[in-house]
């Protein structure tokens, strides 16, 4: 009775959980365009193909990898069959009347597919970690067991349920339950025979040891034969759990006299509970996610211009954090060289998420997602790898517009848009380490003193050229900017922001000086002033509100 | 990075300027593995045209007409210059020995045949030459006797600074019959355009045809056309062909201000006949750190990140004066960067300049430079040369005031073709 109680209880929370996702994430997609107010709006091409064949045959990880995809699957075909002919035994037994949860060839598909669960979980968490470790080597610490709640409860699922069927089996108590309810032995009936039969061919074990002789054998086979051997076979084909058994035989009494088992059914039925509330709010929704998301078309370079500001939640919760797109990521030496995490596309979208979760206003996750989408060259290897059909590059491109729309641009937009008294203005300098303390070549008179404005660096820039009217500044003028010491004010210019570094102008430069390399200076130090600026604005903007 | 490599070659040439250029191309044609290390940045200042002698003595208030004159006064009263070392015959060859080598690399030169060329200056002045690229020859053909019977039309292009056609019409009115400047403007140009940029908006035909639509109204009304030397980077003179057959007017190119573009078509020019002859060109490495073991120079050749060591039989110092760094001033007296040489100057600073800034004769340290013997070999304190191997040439060579005698071109080509000639002969008579 407290069984139905708890399981209908938790069916309701699943169900509330679906609707309470489905609502609260269809109301947070929306479309981001600079100087507009976000509107929601809905774009849903619906491709069939998409949707059957990455739903059902997992086709994008297939291409991903084969044994990735194998591993999966394992995952999903043996939890399928746990699901439907061990966990809803009770319905569906009702369809199959030959099916016994106690004979042999259910106890080896059961045990089969608890291995196939259990192993490829494990394999996931090794993955996971091996990942885990490599990002945090390289960049600052990342949750080692970040999203993998999920994994765990699977695995504390699994392996309590093998424990427990081996906790049955060794035990003399359940015997003596089963044996009263289904047959009424007694001792003088020949209870003592069947026990010892069990003990010798059904891992039994006994609080003392019964004497054991042949006619006694046969008469125990007997009785086995008349009230037990309809549900009850030999329990070897439940390869893993008879090899529990006997793995535990030697403190099999003092866990059966405790009753353990009745301990890890509770478990069990726990987790498997825990399992289903949590799915529609844990990395497990992708089960839902996945075949939604797999039925969207993806955008081209077509409707990607239509779609450009769509910020589109729900795909977001397909995503389990696989990490596959990292992998892919074109600008993942960005990563190795800077450390930063952000730019990696599974960090990406988990910070969007928490965007979302935090109603789109977190200034602290918008820097952290503009350090790493501006790196970010739309190359799209992360939408095609992403086995959950997520959209990535849209999503890419969405959050740009987002961050636009809350007022942080891109540096270079943010430079460029702002106004030289407040570029000008004095900032106090990041101590960081290592970055702006140190002075470089445009602080060095000696690198650009030797300049003659002959203008050669000027008449070599493919920008000035291919910009002719828009350019403020050819690399000339601001070689003489420095030499005025205006620095702050160079690193503002349009050239610098858009110097291509070709090295036409330092490699032509008849006095050496090397343009480009002071180009490229002044911009890193752009970048910095422009994140400044930024950062100052947004803190202001949280004050107000 | 850090990688150390070494290489080795016969002769090494310090400077890719003109002199550099022209060495590294001579001693080429001769079978000589050359290394050449430079900066050619500095070849976007030359004007592309080549000079003899145009103004001897320098008192004379006109240009020489036939520089070989001129050449026998110089090398009677100053038989220190560099033209003291070489004959008229010499100095010929070397004009026809670049104008080759050019005409190899698809560039076009036209020799005057002994008599120096009237150039048009974007200033509106005529400038002594004695070899000019092909696309501003018809313009020296204009100021010969029958000068005052033409009519000439100047164009300057909107956005282009440095040129205007108001003020070479303004100094050419009283020469010629008629003088019309016209301002012609490409499409997209709303502002200033860089000279070399705009060259390379006329390889476009878009911008040919905008241009010859401007020029066409004034075909019938003059003899021929002088423009800016803007056409094209790249085959320059298929590009005036082009423009002359839609404009039906004879055109020619007028020299501006540096950065030109006629000097980038010389470096360009320059480099693609160093890459065809096999030329090692070690573009911006500099050299430092040389030693002499007895036999062989060994040198460093160092970039922003790497270095390199580079042993040669001989050196050919080719760096130029105060622009190119091979000349250094320092507070009180010159020196030579590399080699540390002797650098022949005023005994003083106060020397260095007269208090006339515009005097014609020049000021004494206009002449300082490298004095060297009659091979073009430096000379040490006491007269001799420094190394057997060693040569200077071009404009760091003392007693050579190329601005003000209108010879730089002449003195760079003539020095740097005889220095390896000798560098040549001497290393094969001591050769097996």
């Amino acid at each position: 009775m407290i069984f139905r109680i708890l399981l209908y209880g938790v069916l309701v929370i699943f169900l509330i959980g679906l609707v309470y996702r489905f609502r609260s994430i269809a109301r947070k997609s929306r479309f981001f365009e600079r100087d507009k107010e976000p509107w929601a709006k809905k774009i849903f091409n619906f491709t069939a193909t998409g949707f059957l064949f990455n739903t059902l045959f997992q086709i994008k990880l297939f291409k991903a990898g084969k044994l990735r995809w194998l591993v999966h699957g394992l995952v999903i075909s043996g939890f399928s069959y746990l699901l439907v002919v061990h966990a809803l035994d009770d319905v569906t037994s009702m369809m199959f009347s030959w099916y016994q949860p106690g004979i042999g060839p259910f106890r080896f598909l059961r045990n089969l597919a608890g291995v196939g669960v259990g192993l490829g979980c494990i394999l996931f968490l090794v993955r996971r970690m091996n990942r885990a470790r490599n990002i945090r080597e390289t960049g600052d610490k990342g949750g080692l067991f970040k999203g993998t709640v999920s994994i765990f409860l699977i695995l504390s699922l699994v392996g309590s349920g093998f424990l427990l069927e081996a906790l049955r089996i060794i035990s003399e108590p359940r015997f003596d339950e089963m044996v009263e309810e289904y047959s009424g032995l007694d001792e003088a009936g020949g209870l003592n025979e069947l026990r010892a039969y069990w003990a010798r061919n059904y891992h039994l074990v006994l609080k003392e040891a019964i004497p054991f002789a042949s006619a006694d054998f046969e008469t125990g086979k007997a009785l086995n034969q008349e009230y037990c051997l309809d549900c009850h076979e030999r329990p070897d084909p439940a390869f893993v759990s008879s090899f529990l058994a006997g793995g535990i035989t030697p403190i099999g009494n003092w866990l059966a006299r405790f009753r353990v088992d009745l301990f890890l059914y509770w478990f069990h039925y726990g987790a498997g509970l825990l399992l289903l509330a949590f799915l529609p709010f844990s990395r497990m929704f992708h089960l839902v996610a996945v075949p939604v998301t797999s039925a969207w078309k993806k955008s081209t370079h077509v409707n990607l211009k239509k779609q450009m500001g769509l910020l589109e939640i729900f795909s977001l919760t397909a995503c389990t954090n696989c990490g596959f797109c990292s992998q892919v990521c074109a600008v993942y030496p960005n990563f190795q060289i800077t450390g930063n995490r952000e730019i990696l596309p599974h960090v990406k979208i988990d910070v969007v998420k928490t965007m979302a979760g935090k109603g789109l206003w977190d200034a602290r996750a918008v820097a952290r997602l503009r350090s790493g989408n501006d790196d970010c060259t739309r190359c799209g290897r992360c939408g095609d790898i992403c086995p959950s059909g997520i959209d990535l590059v849209r999503l890419w491109t969405a959050a740009d517009h987002l961050m636009e729309s809350l007022g942080f641009p891109d540096n270079c937009t943010q430079a460029l848009g702002t106004s030289f008294d407040i570029w000008t203005q004095p900032f106090p300098l990041p101590q960081v380490p290592g970055t702006g303390s140190s002075p470089g070549l445009a602080d060095r008179v000696a690198a650009f003193e030797h300049c003659v404005q002959c203008t050669i660096c000027t008449n070599a820039c493919p920008v000035v050229a291919h910009d002719l009217n828009q350019n403020d500044l050819g690399p000339h003028q601001i070689m003489n900017l420095l030499r005025l010491g205006r620095k702050q004010m160079a690193a503002g210019s349009r050239m610098v922001w858009h110097c291509l570094t070709c090295y036409a102008c330092q490699e032509l430069c008849p006095q050496g000086i090397r343009v480009a390399d002071i180009l490229l200076e002044l911009r890193a130090q752009g970048h910095r002033t422009a994140e400044q600026i930024k950062v100052s604005q947004l803190t202001n903007q949280g004050s107000d509100k | 990075m850090t990688e150390y490599r070494k290489m080795d070659c016969d002769l090494l040439v310090i400077g890719a300027g003109m002199a550099g250029m022209v060495a590294a191309a001579r001693a080429a044609s001769l079978g000589i593995r050359t290394i050449l290390a430079g900066n050619s940045g500095s070849l976007i200042f030359v004007s592309g045209m080549m000079d003899y002698l145009g103004v001897y003595p320098m008192e004379a208030r006109k240009s020489v007409a036939d520089p070989a004159l001129g050449l026998a006064g110089l090398r009677a009263a100053e038989p220190d210059h560099p033209y003291g070392s070489v004959d008229h015959e010499q100095i010929l060859q070397g004009f026809d020995f670049v104008k080759k080598v050019l005409g190899k690399a698809g560039l076009a030169y036209h020799l005057s045949g002994g008599r120096n060329l009237s150039v048009l200056t974007a200033m509106g002045t005529l400038k002594p030459s004695f070899m000019v690229p092909k696309t501003m020859e018809k313009g020296t053909r204009l100021f010969g006797e029958t000068a005052e019977k033409k009519s000439l039309l100047v164009i300057d292009i909107k956005g282009l600074q440095g040129f205007s056609a108001r003020q070479v019409a303004a100094g050419m009115e009283h020469r010629l019959a008629r003088v019309i400047p016209v301002t012609v403007e490409i499409p997209g140009i709303s502002q200033t355009i860089p000279p070399i940029v705009l060259a390379q908006l006329f390889e476009d035909p878009k911008v040919q045809e905008a241009f010859v639509r401007q020029v066409l109204a004034f075909s019938d009304k003059v003899d021929i056309a002088g423009m800016p030397a803007v056409c094209g980077v790249h085959n320059s003179l298929g590009i005036q062909q082009r423009l002359e057959n839609l404009t039906g007017l004879p055109l020619f190119e007028i020299p501006g201000l540096p950065p030109s573009v006629p000097g980038l078509r010389l470096k360009n020019a320059f480099e693609t006949s160093l890459a065809a002859s096999g030329v090692t060109f070690l573009s911006n490495v500099t050299i430092k750190d040389p030693v002499f073991n007895g036999k062989k120079f060994t040198l460093t050749g160092s970039t922003d990140n790497r270095e390199l060591s580079i042993s040669a039989g001989g050196v050919v110092l080719a760096t130029g004066r105060f622009p190119g760094n091979g000349l250094h001033a320092r507070r009180e007296r010159i020196v030579e960067t590399i080699f540390h040489l002797n650098v022949h100057q005023p005994v003083t600073r106060s020397l260095w300049h007269g208090t006339d800034f515009l005097t014609r004769q020049g000021h004494l340290v206009n002449r300082a430079g490298i004095e060297t013997d009659k091979d073009f070999r430096p000379l040490n304190k006491r007269g001799a040369p420094v190394f057997d191997h060693l040569y200077a040439v071009g404009s760091i060579l003392a007693h050579n005031d190329w601005i003000r005698l209108k010879s730089g071109a002449g003195v760079c080509l003539v020095s740097a073709c005889a220095a390896v000639d000798r560098f040549h002969k001497r290393r094969s008579k001591a050769g097996p």
